[in-house]
C-alpha cells in the first residue's frame, strides 16, 4: 500500500485556519515566508526595511483571516503578496511625504529649525533612551493592556479594530488603554524616569 | 520607465517618486499569480530570517516585535 501523504493544499490549510486550527498558519507560513520576503526585499532593497514589511504582512494576514475577511479563490499566496505590495507602497508613500515639504510650510517653520535640524548625536542617544524605556515598561504591562497598547501604538490600529481583534468592547479596551496609561505614569513617577530630551 | 521587474532586477533603487510610479502601475491581479513573478522570486530567493517568523508565528501571544517599531506614544508624556 502506498504510504506518501499528500501535502495539504494552501486552500485546505486556510480553511482549516478559519475554522480554528491555528497550527494551519504555521505551515502556510513556512510555506510562502521566503517567497514572501524575497518580493518585498527586491522591492525595498533594505533588510531592515524590508523586515518591517514582512512582519506587517503576516500580521494583517493574520488579521484578515481571523474576521474572515479573505474570500478563497485558492490564491493564498498571490494575495499574500498583493497585501505586501500594498504595504510597500504605503511604505514609499511616507518615504515621499517625509522628504517633501512645500515653501508654505518652510516658511511658516523657518523660526523652528530645530524641526528641520539634523539630530545631533546626543540627540539620538536621547530618543533611543527613551523608546527603551518606554518598550520596557510596556513590557510589564498586564497582559491584556500590553496587548492593547501595542495594537494602538505599534501596529495602529484604531480601538474598534483593537476591539474586533481581541474580542472585547471597545469600552473595555479603551479601560485597558486608560488603565495602561495609568500603569505607565505611575512606573515613571515612581521610578523617576526622564521621558523628554531637555 | 522601468517596470516592476527591471525595478525587482536592479542593484539601488531609483527616486522615491519613479519607484511609486513602478509599483502603482503594478496592480493586475494577474501580476501576483504570473509564472514570471514566482520564477524570479524563486531565481533570487532570500531567506525570511527565523527569529522574526518566529516572531509572526507566535504573534497571538506577542502580537508584535516592539524592537522593530519606534513608539509613537504621546499619550505617556501627557500630564
Amino acid at each position: 500500500m502506498d504510504l506518501i501523504q499528500e501535502r495539504p493544499s494552501d486552500q485546505v490549510l486556510v480553511k482549516q485556519y478559519m475554522n480554528g486550527n491555528a497550527d494551519s498558519i504555521n505551515l502556510l507560513i513556512e510555506r510562502h515566508k521566503d517567497r514572501v520576503y524575497t518580493f518585498i526585499y527586491l522591492l525595498v532593497k533594505n533588510n531592515e526595511i524590508a523586515e518591517d514589511i514582512f512582519q506587517d504582512t503576516f500580521v494583517k494576514v493574520i488579521r484578515s483571516l481571523r474576521l474572515k475577511k479573505y474570500q478563497d479563490t485558492g490564491k493564498f499566496v498571490a494575495w499574500v503578496l498583493r497585501i505586501a505590495h500594498n504595504l510597500i507602497i504605503d511604505y514609499f508613500r511616507k518615504e515621499k511625504q517625509l522628504n517633501t515639504f512645500s515653501k508654505d510650510d518652510y516658511e511658516l517653520d523657518i523660526f523652528n529649525s530645530k524641526r528641520f535640524a539634523e539630530a545631533t548625536h546626543e540627540d539620538i542617544v536621547v530618543q533611543e533612551q527613551i523608546h527603551e524605556t518606554v518598550r520596557s515598561l510596556v513590557e510589564e504591562l498586564p497582559e491584556d493592556q500590553r496587548e492593547v497598547v501595542i495594537l494602538r501604538h505599534y501596529r495602529d490600529m484604531s480601538f474598534k479594530e483593537i476591539a474586533e481583534y481581541t474580542g472585547v468592547s471597545i469600552n473595555t479596551a479603551l479601560g485597558r488603554m486608560r488603565y495602561a496609561l495609568i500603569n505607565m505614569r505611575k512606573m515613571i513617577e515612581e521610578r523617576n524616569l526622564a521621558m523628554t530630551a531637555i | 520607465m522601468d517596470n516592476i521587474f527591471t525595478l525587482m532586477k536592479r542593484n539601488v533603487l531609483p527616486s522615491t517618486s519613479k519607484v511609486l510610479t513602478v509599483l502603482e502601475n503594478a496592480t493586475n491581479p494577474l501580476f501576483f499569480e504570473s509564472d514570471e513573478l514566482h520564477q524570479m522570486l524563486d531565481k533570487n530567493l532570500e531567506p525570511a530570517p527565523n527569529n522574526l517568523v518566529k516572531k509572526i508565528k507566535a504573534f497571538r501571544q506577542v502580537t508584535t516585535n516592539l524592537n522593530l517599531f519606534l513608539p509613537q506614544m504621546r499619550e505617556v508624556n501627557l500630564n
